[in-house]
């Protein structure tokens, strides 16, 4: 607390000219305001439990009727509609939302990310109460409603999303959901939910191997990155040709290191074989213009002389005894080994045929679960489980997620009334 | 210098003339392997005169002569002895060439020159007039090669025969921990061997198992040590039965070590095989049959280093084309097991004088090529790090293949271009062509196409803008690998096998060479004929050594030797590849491996299993690592692999413990103070501030994270908008209906008026009285205060100034932690 008043107040004597025309007078009441703040106590009562709660599942405080009407549910034990209360407010979807969903869609996980149709479809779908393991795999995709006279869903580019955005349009009531295959133009059978979206493709399917697409896919929806997951005691049989075994001309790179992620990553991975994201490299060398490119039945790439992009064929001379990718089949080697503990679902089969069933399969695993539950209580309570207490209630949250459709409004209800203050 | 040393040179005509300079090395440098090729060399000059006997008789003969007498009939060679009236057979003589070419065909194989007698002879030490056997076998091989031109096969048949049976054994390996070894074996190591064998000594000597870095002593060693038999270690027979450095009593000492050795070995578990795995027959690398390295195309080369030797200070030229231009290696420069040189910090350097021929042999025609398999360390290195390069400092050079991060760089001297070979032809920036891991690297000129560069024998698209013909080349420049002759442009990598020619390769030579590969392989015939009731039947596999760290296991396949067809189907499936009594823990490549051999298939011809290599990490080396095979199911045998149950750790929380409070992050921020004033979030000005601002703003919510420059950016983004709702009149209206803004702040703002602003400010701003928001009469008091000094303005106040005040109240809260705090 002593830190945070030296620092107010070298603010107030260094920096008074970036307030613009702002008298010194109103900077030192601002100030007191400030510091009036950090001095209170942050014991309350129900009222007070009401405004936290509001102020984290909506991002703004609450109106004095809606928060009489949230005390009123809390003091009659009833904190998940109180919270659900909360979430009357478009603000959850166009501000808390948003940033929920946001980092998701770009390599840099850059928070401050455009709007796009990854970001709207989760939001959409959790308004909707979608189940969220389709998430990762429907034929879905939510765009701004006709009457707002938009442009038009256009898989060259984000204008859509962008005026969207600007308009600060109500995300609550402005989205629909339509069926992505008409929006881009893919087989309906090879839409997978958000991977498909073009804002995904154009992050994680831009020039690279499509690996990326697997990697971020774990990292925002299994909350792991390939690190945890190394396990070098599984079969390198799907490694593909451009993974140098002798990284620097040391084998021991490979085989303690790249191994053993590869070994689970490029068999999951596979299943973007038909995928790419195209643009014109010369006069659009960022993709801006570029739009997610899939190869039906029947297309022949000249490169691979199969449907399987030139991509999946780079570097084939790195190591020309590896994998060479012939389809879109891929296979879950990581049910066997360490990583078992992601929780998959005995009752699939893990390995299939293309991006949607990779992303049931993702989808039904116990960290994909773990992982939206965590999400949000990041979100709402500000930190990760920090007590054994925090990690009960994650997995209870978690459970009732599974056995209730997979109900993201469920799980900030739950979690925001945890997490409403005493 | 060891006794024995100077005891086999003695056998030698080496030693007739260079004994006294070579004794004067040798105590310059103290160690065994380290003597320093003299500068300037001593010319490979024929040491027998003019040949004045009868002409050739043939064409063959003409060729027999230029090829390989003239090389070996010299007084330094084989001329000392086998000539007239010494020893038999007389292929050296000197009287009558025609008479040495008919002596000299029994003892050559021109299909296969490999297999020559002549060759077999020198490799295994006969006479050798180099310091490595297996460079004179080569340069030898080289000769006849030359001699035999087209006659030489280029067949890539295999003569498959059964291999030694050895039945898999128990076999130690060395722990991953190196505690056990630096209390037993390393302390006689760093006591007597530091001198030499260690990177820091004086005359550094590879390997550099007495190094100061336990880690890479232990690495060095493990090739040194042979852990089943301490006794057959090499570190034990060079004392004991080679004499070599010994500190004192070279049996005593050779006794010392083996004793430290046991101790090691003996504190070590055996690996056993478990009786229900299904196993093939072990073999040793070395049991395998040598692939032939034949099919390369070679002709025209006049410089070649494969780098074989795998020990000493000197990589040879192995061409066969007058002078060899060897390369003397100094500083950090390891040998691979595999063939090749690693380069650290160190150069391999040819003298001048032999690096003439370069000269010489490539203006004769024009045009040339440099083919070299290598791995560069890094993708980061540049100057151009000096890969190759035939030089004379920084500044000036005939040629030189270089790196500059991910590309390779061709630099030559011509009519057109700089003293230093510029401007380089260089592999495209965007392409990232140059990779850290083994590559074909092959650069061509000719005055017609210019400089090409092929890598993995893919030709890049890279313009030549300057072809013009060589020209200017200076004979005095040095052949350099690894660096420059500066010692300016270090290059970090390996190199495993490099080519001169003074002819521009064509695509399909090029291309042959790259399918041919590089390094030794060997057959391995894992025999499983037990198991499947077919004698001599085997699974094979081509094996070789990878790098200084694995084993590359490719084309497995099924035959049968005497060419029998089984009588049933044989289902294999989960071969896996075991290594000194246990499976290999990674690169099993082959566990989901399903095949079935159908009845009667004809298993006279391979019968491939599977299309995929892997790599199998190294243990003991070459000479001491025994492979073998596992099988979850062969023919009606099965060992079905039961995963191991895995116990998953409890979740454990996170050790921090954050706020409870937090902050409103960037977009929070703005919905609330939207929220809060009713002003809409696209307003144009309050839209240009939040765009401005945005990124200033908190994007995380953990308050300990909050900083100046954020609360100032908030505070511009207050201002936009209590601005906007103070200068909209329905707004303002309906939230200040008593205040009257037409008027001065000391009448509009009197107590009554601070009353009717400051209640709907704090009442819009500030709803309900709640113990975790400021308390509203402190804040109502501070503002009243702010308004008082704010309207001290005497008696020229502008009536401007009361909304300029209820901008600065409104802002006062709206920026402060009744907003930020969640």
């Amino acid at each position: 607390m002593k830190m945070l008043q030296q620092m107010f107040m070298k603010l107030a004597l260094s920096n008074q000219s970036i307030l613009l025309k702002l008298p010194v007078d109103h900077f030192k009441t601002l100030l007191t305001l400030i510091l009036l703040m950090f001095s209170l106590n942050a014991q309350g009562s129900t009222l007070e439990q009401a405004k936290q709660l509001h102020d984290r599942i909506s991002g703004v405080p609450a109106n004095e009727m809606i928060l009489t009407e949230m005390v009123a549910l809390l003091d009659n034990g009833r904190p998940v509609e109180a919270a659900y209360k909360a979430m009357e407010s478009h603000h959850f979807y166009s501000t808390t939302l948003k940033v929920f969903a946001t980092p998701w869609t770009n390599k840099d996980q850059d928070i401050f990310f455009e709007l796009n149709d990854y970001s709207a479809t989760i939001i959409g779908m959790v308004r909707d109460d979608i189940d969220f393991r389709q998430i990762l795999q429907a034929n879905t995709t939510y765009v701004g409603k006709d009457e707002f006279n938009l442009p038009a869903y256009n898989k060259n580019n984000n204008n859509h999303y962008l005026a969207l955005e600007a308009e600060f349009i109500n995300l609550a009531d402005g989205l629909i959901a339509k069926n992505q295959s008409d929006l881009n133009g893919l087989p309906a059978s090879a839409t997978a939910g958000v991977l498909t979206t073009r804002a995904s493709a154009k992050a994680f399917f831009y020039l690279g191997t499509n690996r990326a697409m697997l990697r971020f896919t774990l990292m925002n929806h299994l909350c792991t990155d390939l690190e945890p997951l190394k396990d070098i005691t599984l079969s390198p049989d799907r490694i593909r040709q451009d993974v140098s075994r002798s990284p620097g001309g040391d084998s021991r790179l490979f085989l303690n290191n790249c191994i053993g992620c590869h070994s689970g990553m490029d068999p999951l991975a596979q299943a973007f074989a038909y995928y790419d994201y195209d643009f014109d490299p010369i006069n659009d060398p960022n993709g801006d213009s570029g739009a997610i490119s899939y190869n039906p039945q029947g297309t022949l790439d000249s490169t691979t002389g199969s449907r399987v992009q030139a991509k999946y064929h780079n570097n084939a001379t790195t190591f020309p005894y590896g994998f060479v990718t012939p389809d879109d089949q891929w296979q879950n080697y990581w049910r066997e080994g360490a990583n078992q503990r992601l929780g998959w679902d005995p009752s699939i089969i893990g390995k299939g045929v293309g991006a949607k069933s990779l992303g049931e399969e993702l989808a039904n695993s116990q960290a994909f679960a773990q992982c939206q539950v965590k999400k949000v209580f990041k979100t709402v309570c500000l930190r990760d489980a920090e007590s054994n207490e925090d990690l009960v209630q994650i997995n209870n949250t978690t459970e009732y997620f599974k056995q209730n459709s997979y109900q993201l409004k469920r799980v900030f209800a739950e979690v925001g009334a945890y997490c409403m203050g005493d | 210098m060891s006794f024995y040393y100077i005891n086999r040179l003695k056998n030698t005509f080496f030693l007739r003339g260079v004994l006294p300079l070579l004794i004067v090395n040798i105590f310059i440098s103290g160690c065994g392997e380290s003597t320093v090729e003299t500068q300037p060399p001593l010319l490979d000059d024929n040491q027998s005169g003019t040949y004045t006997g009868p002409a050739p008789l043939t064409e063959d003969i003409q060729k027999y002569k230029t090829a390989l007498w003239d090389n070996i009939s010299t007084s330094d060679k084989c001329g000392t002895c086998h000539t007239e009236g010494e020893q038999a057979p007389y292929f050296a003589s000197r009287n009558n060439v025609n008479n040495a070419y008919a002596a000299s065909n029994p003892l050559v194989n021109l299909s296969n020159p490999e297999q020559s007698r002549l060759v077999e002879k020198v490799a295994n030490g006969h006479n050798c007039w180099l310091e490595s056997d297996a460079a004179c076998g080569e340069t030898m091989q080289q000769w006849i090669k030359l001699w035999a031109d087209e006659r030489v096969s280029t067949a890539n048949t295999i003569d498959l025969t059964p291999p030694v049976v050895r039945t898999p054994g128990s076999s130690k390996t060395f722990p991953a921990d190196t505690g056990l070894y630096l209390t037993t074996v390393y302390p006689l190591l760093t006591t007597y061997c530091a001198a030499c064998h260690s990177e820091s000594a004086d005359f550094a000597q590879s390997p550099f198992f007495a190094s100061d870095d336990l880690e890479q002593s232990y690495e060095s060693v493990k090739r040194v040590i042979n852990l089943d038999e301490p006794v057959n270690s090499r570190l034990v027979l060079r004392l004991g039965n080679e004499f070599h450095n010994c500190w004192s009593n070279c049996q005593e000492n050779s006794n010392e070590m083996k004793t430290a050795i046991e101790a090691f070995s003996n504190e070590i578990a055996v690996n056993e095989i478990s009786p229900e795995m299904v196993v093939s027959k072990s073999l040793l690398l070395t049991d395998g049959i040598v692939a032939s390295s034949g099919g390369r195309y070679e002709s025209d080369v006049i410089a070649l280093y494969q780098f074989k030797t795998g020990t000493g200070n000197t990589a040879y030229d192995t061409s066969g084309i007058s002078p060899a231009a060897n390369l003397n290696l100094s500083g950090d420069i390891e040998w691979l097991g595999s063939w090749g040189l690693s380069f650290t910090n160190g150069k391999a350097q040819a003298s001048t004088a032999n690096s003439k021929k370069l000269h010489n042999l490539i203006t004769s025609t024009g045009e040339f090529s440099i083919e070299a398999w290598l791995t560069p360390n890094n993708v980061v290195q540049e100057g151009p790090a000096r890969i190759i390069t035939y030089s004379a400092g920084d500044s000036e050079r005939n040629f030189t293949l270089g790196q500059t991060q991910y590309n390779y760089n061709f630099l030559l001297r011509n009519e057109n271009s700089s003293i230093n070979g510029e401007p380089a032809l260089s592999t495209p920036d965007a392409d990232e062509v140059l990779q850290a891991t083994l590559q074909h690297v092959v650069l061509t000129f000719d005055p017609t196409n210019g400089r090409r560069l092929y890598v993995n024998s893919k030709l890049i698209e890279a313009n030549d803008e300057t072809i013009s013909p060589i020209a200017s080349w200076d004979d005095s420049f040095a052949l350099i690998l690894g660096n420059e002759a500066s010692n300016n442009h270090t290059w970090q990598g390996n190199i495993r096998l490099l080519a001169i020619y003074n002819r521009a390769l064509e695509q399909s030579q090029i291309s042959q060479n790259f399918d041919v590969g590089v390094g030794e392989k060997f057959f391995l015939l894992f025999s499983i004929g037990e198991l499947i009731d077919l004698a001599n039947t085997y699974v094979l596999f081509e094996v070789s050594q990878f790098d200084n760290y694995s084993y590359l296991f490719i084309n497995p396949s099924v035959v049968n030797l005497d060419g029998l067809s089984p009588s049933g189907a044989i289902d294999i499936k989960g071969l896996r590849i075991g290594l000194n009594g246990k499976e290999s823990i990674q690169g099993q490549a082959y566990s989901h491996l399903e095949e079935t051999v159908s009845a009667g298939q004809n298993l006279s011809e391979l019968f491939p299993l599977s299309p995929l290599g892997t790599i199998i990490g190294l243990e003991k080396g070459p000479n001491q690592d025994e492979f073998f095979l596992t099988f979850e199911q062969l023919g009606e045998h099965t060992n079905i692999k039961i995963p191991g149950e895995i116990i998953i750790a409890d979740e454990i929380p996170s050790s921090s413990q954050s706020p409870e409070l937090g902050l409103r992050n960037f977009a929070e921020i703005n919905a609330s103070m939207s929220s809060l004033t009713g002003v809409k979030q696209n307003i144009q000005s309050v839209f240009t501030t939040y765009q401005l601002i945005q990124r200033q703003l908190p994007n995380l919510e953990d308050i300990e994270t909050f900083i100046s420059a954020q609360q100032m950016g908030i505070t511009q983004l207050a201002i936009a908008y209590c601005n906007s709702a103070i200068e909209d009149n329905t707004l303002r209206n309906t939230w200040f209906p008593n205040v009257d803004f037409t008027k001065q702040p000391n009448i509009a703002l009197d107590a009554t008026g601070r009353s009717n602003l400051l209640n709907p400010l704090l009442s819009q701003l500030m709803p309900l009285d709640l113990s975790s928001q400021p308390n509203k009469t402190l804040v109502y008091n501070e503002l009243d205060s702010l308004i008082t000094r704010l309207s001290s303005c005497g008696n020229n106040c502008d009536t401007d100034r009361t909304k300029a005040i209820a901008k600065a109240s409104c802002t006062a809260v709206l920026a402060s932690a009744v907003m930020l705090i969640q």
